[in-house]
């Protein structure tokens, strides 16, 4: 109802084959910086992937120095249709492992369909270093489909993060992804894997309430802010929303919690290409 | 452009009269700031002030205020006058400040702003006399130009600007008159042999004992969210980030000098147990260009500006007839109401609106109605409030939104609006980007933190889409727009606020061969500092920078010092300005709001580069008589001196009330 009068603009979606094109050129060429293609769960979805100061087991996707605080073994999926085409949806999963003082996680995520298609696996670790300071950090592989050469090349990359815990309500995170770059040669050029470093906090005003902000910057001169809400409306009923800009998007989400299940649905809304609406689980053991 | 610059100059702020607290002052600076900033050029926040000033004389005893007083305080929103009104309820008597701050939502800020409003007075007021009071008022204003100002040969009258008021309240009653005469018409001669361009005669009384009343003459009316009638100053989009509802007020009398933005007739107000009637009818004369076709007089626009000095604006005046009658019930229950509002509107002529595609979808015609329907109310400490609308040609509007507190520091505002193209009301002004509410699908959210003590956070965040083009657009658009403000006062003395706004939204582009939409971008900064340097004396500072993208970039900045004085035990006070700006355009332009005589206000755009300077002075003569005094200087640099032009203005207001 709302997104279906929100995105007349997507009736530009008649004309797919162009618009795929360019997207995909959008993507390949790096232009779009912000767009890590690779997804998070729903919940740092719906709060604009303002996710550095988190800490859950999709932290994984966001910085890995927040499974430091996780207990128990976890695993999660998701499922992102990016402006509803299907082309450009993206599949993640994800397994968490706690052992003794540290936690490993294992995780991996594809986006688009052959004959463009992005797949990432991540092996990650994360540990306190102290009460207060949290440490994490994941080697990623990444594989790149090329349709023409009927092949695919890998390559390398690795994301270090921290958090540190002012007050139980008060975290302050740092994470940085591939701060070499990394890419394949290509016959067009080089693609480029996102590097970027993102700054940002956590705050929780109440046990109900908690306020997320980061400032993501791509080791050069662009920057994104992004800020997303969290208000648990009833017990075990979450209300998300967020906004991050430029490129400007709003996003917005639920979450609940069945026993040790945790499902959370999100759109993320971008006004010249419409909504992205995306599904995830999670499960504790 | 020049003609904005003038509304807004003429658009009417205030420093109070008996305001002998310098921080009356301040509070009504910074909400007409915050609201001033968004001010569509006919709105008039006269209200307000009058409001204003009444409580800062005779502050409003909240143990006794009933809604619709706490309302005309204009500083509570409708979440926290509920609560107000549950907490009375529930423990009785409020004995002091420190107790109200007990109640829900009167967060530190909120008690400062009210402190010198209101009183804990439990007394009923003596019958009569407090309300009673007769006041009469002149202004006259005039600008100077040290090059030739060329279109004042082609006007009728003197480049002076009078104004008259007359008013009386008592306790049942109030009635009164007000006249003005625009810069450049004439005045008792040529078309105005009868003296006064514009007058405007104004009464309202009560029947019986429920608050029942008569209104005759001018009026204006304020129903639901605004998508059917809301005439005159309305909030919008300001600092203050969650206030986003709207409070029926009803219908009011009116006593400004904006010409267009009032009904003229009879209306009326009557309760019937939960149940409040709003029925008026109104005759106005309005002004617009006619022509005949066939026999048929038609028109293409009303001409709103308010002038009429040259033969054309005069040809123009008050030439169209406009009928306008509906009505409006209120059903309340609890802390929940719900209303019903519906307009009909008939001109003597056809309304035929030039063939510009922005013109499209919008109504044609002889006549007009329609009809709304409006909630509001609370569950679960949860605020709803909304409107939905209906008009010709199967137009429809929905506005709806929540407020809410979800943790004790923090607040929430979401609107969401869908308005159709060919939504139309002549009357809507609503919570809106666009100033026709019209063509627009959007939402909105507004946040405010208290992160600690003496630390506030307020933020929203717009998106917006027109489905169709506007005036300012070449094709269907969107935008969005952001504020981000944090406030620090070290003491209740000292206060800083460090303020970020930017708007993106496409605008139109003319070449020679093509009309298209270009990405428009403003950014601002704004770092201010206020300080009472001691009882007397308050000094703010400001720096504030712009920029602006489209097709070009371009950067502005103001620099500002303002002091305020005024001595202990003495009969007079005085404030002034020395601001600094430079911006590479009208486009980078800055607004700062500009303290004035009582009753007016003005946020001027400066833009260029160039010295504006102001002095205001006001004594009182005993307790009936006061009088102010405005100059203002701009003095525009220019790569040369003979280029250079210097504008001054002098203002002068008297009033004496008995």
């Amino acid at each position: 109802m709302f997104y279906q009068e929100f995105f007349f603009c997507l009736n530009v979606m008649k004309l797919l084959p162009t618009f795929l094109l360019s997207v995909l050129f959008f993507f390949t060429t790096g232009e779009c910086i912000a767009q890590d293609v690779f997804g998070s769960g729903s919940r740092y979805q719906a709060l604009s992937d303002a996710s550095v100061g988190l800490s859950d087991c999709w932290s994984v996707f966001g910085n890995q120095a927040g499974l430091a605080g996780i207990q128990r073994p976890a695993v999660g999926g998701s499922f992102q249709n990016r402006f509803l085409v299907s082309e450009l949806s993206t599949r993640s999963g994800l397994i968490v492992y706690p052992f003794q003082s540290s936690v490993f996680a294992f995780s991996l995520s594809q986006f688009g369909q052959i004959p463009f298609r992005q797949e990432k696996y991540g092996l990650s670790f994360a540990r306190k270093v102290s009460p207060k300071l949290n440490f994490g950090l994941q080697f990623n592989g990444y594989r790149l489909f090329l349709s023409e050469e009927n092949r695919s090349v890998g390559s390398f990359g690795v994301e270090l993060g921290t958090q540190y815990l002012f007050t139980d309500r008060f975290v302050v995170g740092i994470h940085a992804t591939n701060p070499y770059r990394t890419g394949v040669k290509l016959a067009s050029g080089t693609f480029y894997y996102p590097s970027r470093i993102r700054v940002g906090s956590f705050y929780q005003l109440t046990n109900l309430f908690r306020l997320t902000t980061e400032l993501e910057n791509d080791f050069d001169d662009h920057f994104i802010l992004k800020s997303g809400i969290e208000y648990c409306i009833l017990e075990k009923l979450f209300l998300r929303a967020g906004v991050a800009g430029k490129p400007y998007q709003l996003s917005g989400g639920i979450g609940f919690q069945v026993k040790r299940l945790t499902l959370d649905l999100a759109t993320v809304y971008n006004q010249y290409l419409g909504n992205s609406p995306s599904v995830s689980f999670q499960y504790q053991f | 452009m020049k003609r904005i610059f003038l509304l807004i100059l003429i658009s009417g702020l205030a420093v109070f009269s008996n305001a002998q607290n310098p921080k009356v002052t301040q509070i009504t600076e910074d909400l007409l700031e915050s609201v001033g900033e968004n001010m569509s050029d006919d709105s008039d926040i006269q209200e307000i002030l009058d409001d204003l000033e009444d409580f800062s004389q005779n502050p409003l005893k909240i143990n006794l205020a009933s809604r619709d007083d706490l309302l005309r305080l204009h500083l509570l929103s409708e979440v926290q006058i509920n609560n107000l009104i549950a907490y009375r309820e529930k423990t009785g008597i409020i004995y002091s400040l420190y107790e109200l701050a007990a109640v829900d939502e009167f967060t530190p800020d909120v008690m400062q702003k009210l402190e010198p409003f209101i009183s804990f007075d439990i007394l009923e007021p003596q019958s009569g006399k407090k309300r009673s009071s007769t006041d009469l008022f002149v202004r006259s204003n005039r600008t100077f130009y040290s090059v030739g100002q060329a279109d004042q040969a082609k006007y009728e009258g003197s480049p002076e600007r009078y104004c008259v008021r007359f008013k009386h309240v008592s306790h049942g009653m109030e009635y009164g008159v007000v006249a003005e005469k625009d810069p450049g018409e004439a005045f008792f001669r040529r078309s105005n042999k009868r003296g006064f361009d514009y007058t405007n005669a104004f009464a309202n009384f009560r029947l019986g004992h429920q608050d029942n009343r008569i209104y005759v003459g001018g009026y204006h009316v304020r129903f639901g969210q605004g998508l059917v009638a809301w005439q005159g100053f309305s909030m919008g989009k300001s600092a203050e980030t969650t206030q986003v509802s709207r409070s029926d007020q009803g219908i009011k009398s009116y006593s400004s000098t904006d010409e267009n933005q009032f009904f003229r007739g009879v209306a009326g107000r009557f309760n019937y147990r939960n149940f409040t009637f709003y029925p008026f009818l109104s005759r106005h004369k309005l002004d617009a260009s006619l022509d005949t076709l066939d026999g048929q007089p038609y028109f293409g626009a009303l001409q709103t500006s308010g002038y009429h000095r040259t033969s054309s604006e005069i040809a123009g005046e008050n030439s169209l007839e406009q009928l306008v009658g509906g009505g409006h019930v209120t059903y309340s229950h609890n802390q929940w109401s719900l209303g019903l509002t519906s307009v009909y509107t008939r001109f003597n002529a056809v309304m035929d609106r030039s063939d510009e595609p922005y013109n499209q979808f919008l109504p044609e015609g002889k006549d007009y109605l329609v009809a709304g329907f409006d909630w509001k109310g609370s569950l679960k400490k949860i605020f709803f409030f909304g409107e939905a609308a209906v008009g010709r040609n199967s137009g429809k509007a929905l506005l709806t939104g929540v407020m809410m507190k979800p943790a004790s520091n923090a607040e929430l505002s979401v609107v969401y609006r869908n308005i159709n193209k060919t939504y139309f009301s002549f009357f809507s002004n609503a919570f809106t980007e666009s100033s026709r509410t019209n063509d627009e699908h959007g939402l909105y959210l507004g946040l405010k933190v208290f992160p600690a003590s003496r630390w506030i956070l307020w933020a929203y965040a717009d998106f917006f889409q027109h489905q169709w083009l506007k005036y300012t657009t070449a094709a269907p658009s969107s935008g969005t727009e952001f504020l981000a403000q944090v406030s620090y006062s070290p003491s209740r003395r000292t206060g800083f606020y460090l303020r970020f706004f930017q708007e993106e939204k496409e605008q139109r582009l003319i070449t020679e061969s093509l009309r298209y939409n270009e990405q428009q971008l403003i950014n601002r900064l704004r770092l201010n500092f206020t300080q009472d340097l001691t009882e007397q004396i308050n000094l703010k500072s400001r720096i504030e920078f712009s920029f602006y993208s489209k097709q070009s970039n371009e950067k502005g900045i103001l620099v500002y010092q303002d002091v305020a004085f005024k001595p202990l035990q003495k009969s007079f006070s005085m404030n002034g300005r020395f601001a600094f700006y430079s911006t590479d355009s009208y486009n980078s332009r800055l607004y700062a709001y500009e303290n004035d005589l009582l009753y007016s206000f003005s946020v001027p755009a400066l833009y260029g580069k160039g010295i504006r300077a102001y002095f205001n002075f006001q004594q009182n003569f005993g307790s009936k008589f006061t009088l102010w005094l405005k100059f203002a200087t701009t003095h525009q640099l220019a790569s040369t001196i003979v280029d250079s032009s210097t504008k001054s203005e002098v203002k002068f207001q008297v009033r004496y009330q008995f």
